[in-house]
């Protein structure tokens, strides 16, 4: 029997994510001030998180295999995200084509985070392992393009799989926080504050599902009389993030935090897949 | 993963939803008040044809992926462009569809997603143990850097566009 067939008839599992789902709606969205910002928590925040809990082996309550198999099917769950999401681009299609200039040229900023995460990787002691670390928010076209160019077992390769499992565990959490406090305490609809609701929405996609979701949901909150528009914003931003987000890394995110790593005086050479390694030992 | 253990999750998962949905809906928990038991049905109700269109886009999408011999995108890729063609104004029907979906709070929709991901969450801990607190950190300023970046340039377009 394979791991999905046993994933689809473990019950405990799907009572479980239940269960969760009920608890964490009953709660309900919770907003709270923190200092000037305003914290929202939701409920997809408390199911990730008592999920989470439910995974402490002291509670004997699920085994490493019950995790494996839940992993298997985590990706099948997406599909009814990704599809209500085209439902929400489709409506409000016009308006994000009239916005297409500004969605576009953002997926630029997402390269912001090479010049902001190598110095710090590097500060913080990385050496090779800051270029996999911090030439993306390592999803998993990323992780694809580093395992090809410099292979997994290098420190290229424990570096993007660093932040691709920080990004499973923290991101959604983070995000949510992070999206929270920039839009409590530095935006406004009626342009009083720089950022506005939609720009932050656009920010929201960067090509992770999960995250774009916990980070769209407080702006939503926030601005619920344009609700509809941030998340078609937010969702055609993902989108954009999908489609480009491996050229950009190849031209572009790649090859400067290469040249930025040597700048903050990282002189180890570039590792290689241990295949094209061989053959150029041989010639 | 074959396309009948996909199915058969994806019911699953759609069970989970509309409950999921029906408890938001309700404010928490009011929905065990008295009164609310009848709006609380008709709220059932309401949103069982916008599960089912999203399954039918689910559908329309795997077998689309299916048929094109270019596996150059993935299955979400398609289910995303369809759920967005059926429902741009002046595609046949496409207002009785947004009107159905609708009723499924798209939020709402990641919490039974996010308790799967939650519980599968674990066999990752060791690894980011054996990782090491620096590249979390590191991890964590890119997921700034990336907003931030995306964030101020989107304002700046969006003004330069006005």
């Amino acid at each position: 029997m394979n791991i999905v067939d046993r994933a689809l008839k473990n019950w405990k599992l799907h009572v479980l994510a239940l269960v969760l789902t009920v608890i964490a709606e009953l709660i309900g969205t919770i907003s709270f001030d923190v200092g000037p910002a305003k914290l929202v928590m939701i409920p997809l925040l408390y199911s990730f998180i008592f999920g989470a809990l439910c995974g402490i082996p002291a509670l004997k309550l699920l085994t490493h295999d019950d995790m494996v198999e839940t992993s298997s099917l985590v990706s099948v769950t997406f599909f009814f995200l990704m599809a209500r999401y085209g439902t929400l681009v489709g409506p409000s299609f016009w308006k994000v084509v009239q916005s297409a200039p500004a969605l576009i040229l953002q997926e630029f900023g997402n390269i912001g985070t090479v010049f902001f995460g190598i110095p710090i990787a590097v500060l913080l002691g990385l050496k090779r392992e800051a270029v996999g670390a911090a030439f993306s928010n390592a999803r998993e076209p990323n992780v694809a393009i580093v395992g090809e160019k410099y292979g997994m077992d290098t420190p290229e390769g424990i570096g993007v799989m660093g932040v691709y499992v920080t990004g499973t565990v923290f991101g959604a959490l983070f995000c949510s926080f992070l999206s929270s406090f920039i839009a409590s305490t530095m935006s406004s609809a009626d342009g009083t504050a720089f950022f506005s609701p939609q720009a932050l929405a656009m920010a929201c996609g960067t090509g992770s599902a999960s995250m774009m979701s916990a980070s769209l949901a407080p702006l939503t909150e926030m601005y619920p009389a344009i609700k509809d528009e941030l998340a078609a914003l937010a969702s055609a931003s993902n989108m954009c993030s999908g489609l480009d987000g491996v050229y950009m890394c190849v031209f572009l995110s790649l090859p400067i935090s290469e040249w930025l790593v040597r700048l903050c005086g990282v002189k180890d050479a570039p590792s290689r897949p241990t295949g094209s390694a061989s053959v150029e030992a041989s010639n | 993963m074959t396309y009948k253990q996909m199915a058969i999750f994806l019911i699953i998962c759609g069970v989970q939803i509309l409950l999921g949905n029906w408890v938001g809906a309700q404010h928490g928990l009011t929905v065990w008040g008295a009164e609310g038991a009848a709006s609380a049905a008709a709220l059932f109700q309401d949103a069982i044809p916008g599960i089912l269109v999203l399954l039918a886009i689910i559908a329309g999408g795997v077998f689309i992926h299916y048929i094109i011999p270019w596996k150059g995108l993935p299955a979400v890729a398609y289910i995303v462009t369809l759920g967005c063609l059926v429902t741009v104004p002046g595609f046949p029907g496409a207002e009785q569809l947004t009107a159905w979906v609708s009723k499924i709070n798209f939020v709402g929709l990641c919490t039974p997603i996010l308790a799967y991901a939650g519980l599968a969450v674990g066999k990752d801990i060791g690894i980011l143990k054996k990782q090491g607190w620096r590249i979390v950190l590191v991890g964590l300023f890119v997921f700034v850097g990336t907003f931030v970046g995306s964030a101020v340039i989107a304002e700046l377009v969006l003004r330069a566009m006005k």
